[in-house]
């Protein structure tokens, strides 16, 4: 596939993809030399971990994000790090968090285990639930250092998702500042390996507004197309007729006002001329 | 005509000043100048050149020493008439090409015979139709000849001459532009403003909504209906 698309496109077009499948096989090497180093390490517990070595460049770029790991965890990463730094000295290792994933293995009870895999973010919260069976929303923000929407999101996944794995009071889809979260003893699932959906993030008012910006930055030169058009066929127009026939040959909606200012537009660049007495009376300019 | 107000300087009113001294004394010698003698175009070209700054132009310089022998203000706007007469091509300048057709013309080869014309030249604009000939011709006479539309500041100045006296929504019209993102208008815009002048009312109430106004008049209209009246 990769080969051809090199063809296809050239090499540079691949040379990023190239670069990652490079780094997934790297990152296997790695993990087998790892693994062996493990060996002669004493470690704490029963964790396997996995590590994917990402060139920076060739993936897209992740904001770091800070939160607390279980000292189990940050114990793994700092051996990996000494590892890893020990065998390619002067690079730069940083833990992208938003990217892990864990699988966890889960007992709710003595004969109900099941794997649950989960974001890391979603592991952090579920393994508060080791110490306690209730918590509070905040408590869970503290521990865990996730920020704040990030963590509302992981806890909808959790406990309004499919899979409810823990439950929350009040019920209810949206995350408030005192609600509390309970261990689900009762959770049932037919399948052993679960897989926890993350929560889509929605869109922010901001982004909604630029996206409507870039849609009508889009969409105006089919406007300005439509009205050169009827104008070109009807030579001179008056004002209501020519907005009525753009709306009809528009399958989108437009604001009067935007209209407007794309027919100014128009008169500016000299594709049409209002009339220099009837003022709201429009004609073609060849 | 208004040279442009930027250019005004101490030195350059003092100048002036002594400028108009001399033309004092000069002024004694033409006192035979009479105003019914027929037009000659060698007068009108050494007339010219009493005020040209360069050879073939009359600058701003010359321009305000014209309008103090005239004894008028610069922005008077029928200074802006003779320069539509002229047909003049950039605000603050008189090329000796504008000048000699224009003021033949008007059979002008003097500033007394100037002087004397003015009341009628004045009164060309109380016609509509020729007042919104010289109203479109000012849009292109003060831009910037690179530009297709014209600077705010330059246009602003421009309405108060020419709409000062007919149009009650002026000030609050340039106030609105002050406060407003716009740094130019365009020729479209400006000629709606003198249309809007005329059609709409002062309480804007046959205003219509969903007419062919320029979107910049719409948002006049919404701003001054949400705002304190003056």
């Amino acid at each position: 596939m990769l080969s051809k698309l090199k063809q296809e496109c050239g090499a540079s077009f691949t040379s990023k993809l190239e670069g990652m499948f490079r780094d997934m096989e790297l990152s296997k090497d790695v993990m087998i030399q790892f693994k062996q180093h493990l060996q002669h390490q004493r470690l704490p517990s029963n964790i396997d971990m996995a590590v994917n070595i990402l060139t920076m460049g060739y993936w897209p770029t992740y904001t770091p994000v800070e939160i607390n790991l279980p000292v189990e965890m940050v114990h793994y990463q700092d051996t990996f790090k000494k590892f890893y730094l020990g065998k390619h000295s002067g690079r730069k290792l940083l833990w992208q968090n938003t990217l892990g994933h864990c699988v966890l293995r889960s007992s709710f009870t003595e004969e109900n285990v099941k794997d649950l895999q989960v974001s890391l973010f979603q592991a952090l919260v579920l393994l508060m639930f080791n110490e306690r069976d209730n918590l509070p929303f905040d408590d869970i923000r503290s521990e865990t250092g996730i920020e704040d929407s990030e963590l509302r999101r992981t806890l909808q996944s959790l406990a309004c998702g499919k899979a409810r794995v823990i439950m929350k009071t009040p019920k209810g889809k949206d995350i408030g500042d005192n609600d509390t979260f309970l261990f689900n003893a009762e959770f049932k699932h037919k399948l052993f390996r679960i897989k926890i959906n993350q929560i889509q993030m929605k869109e922010t008012p901001e982004e909604n507004v630029n996206t409507t910006e870039r849609v009508f930055q889009d969409r105006q030169y089919q406007i300005d197309a439509a009205i050169v058009r009827i104008m070109k066929t009807r030579k001179t127009l008056s004002h209501n007729l020519l907005v009525s026939e753009v709306y009809n040959q528009l399958k989108f909606p437009v604001k009067p006002a935007d209209l407007k200012k794309r027919i100014e537009s128009l008169i500016e660049r000299d594709y049409m001329e209002r009339d220099k007495e009837i003022q709201n009376q429009y004609h073609y300019v060849a | 005509m208004p040279p442009r107000g930027k250019r005004k300087s101490a030195k350059e009113n003092q100048t002036a000043a002594k400028k108009a001294k001399v033309e004092k004394s000069s002024e004694t010698s033409r006192k035979r100048d009479d105003i019914s003698k027929p037009f000659s175009v060698k007068k009108c070209k050494v007339w010219f050149e009493e005020y040209a700054d360069e050879p073939d132009i009359i600058g701003p310089d010359g321009i305000q020493k014209l309008c103090k022998d005239l004894h008028l203000d610069p922005e008077d706007i029928v200074m802006l008439v003779v320069a539509w007469k002229l047909n003049a091509e950039n605000l603050g300048f008189f090329k000796f090409s504008e000048w000699s057709t224009g003021m033949g013309s008007l059979q002008c080869d003097s500033t007394k015979k100037l002087q004397s014309k003015l009341k009628s030249l004045k009164s060309l604009i109380n016609d509509p139709v020729v007042f919104k000939k010289m109203y479109r011709y000012a849009f292109d006479f003060c831009r910037n000849k690179d530009q297709r539309s014209l600077d705010i500041d330059m246009a602003m100045e421009m309405l108060k001459i020419l709409l000062s006296e007919s149009w009650t929504l002026l000030d609050p019209f340039v106030e609105f532009i002050e406060q407003s993102d716009y740094k130019v208008i365009n020729k479209d815009q400006w000629c709606n403003v003198l249309e809007f002048c005329r059609t709409v009312k002062s309480d804007l109430s046959n205003y219509d909504v969903d007419g062919a106004w320029p979107v910049m008049l719409d948002e006049f209209v919404e701003w001054f209906n949400n705002h304190p009246k003056m």
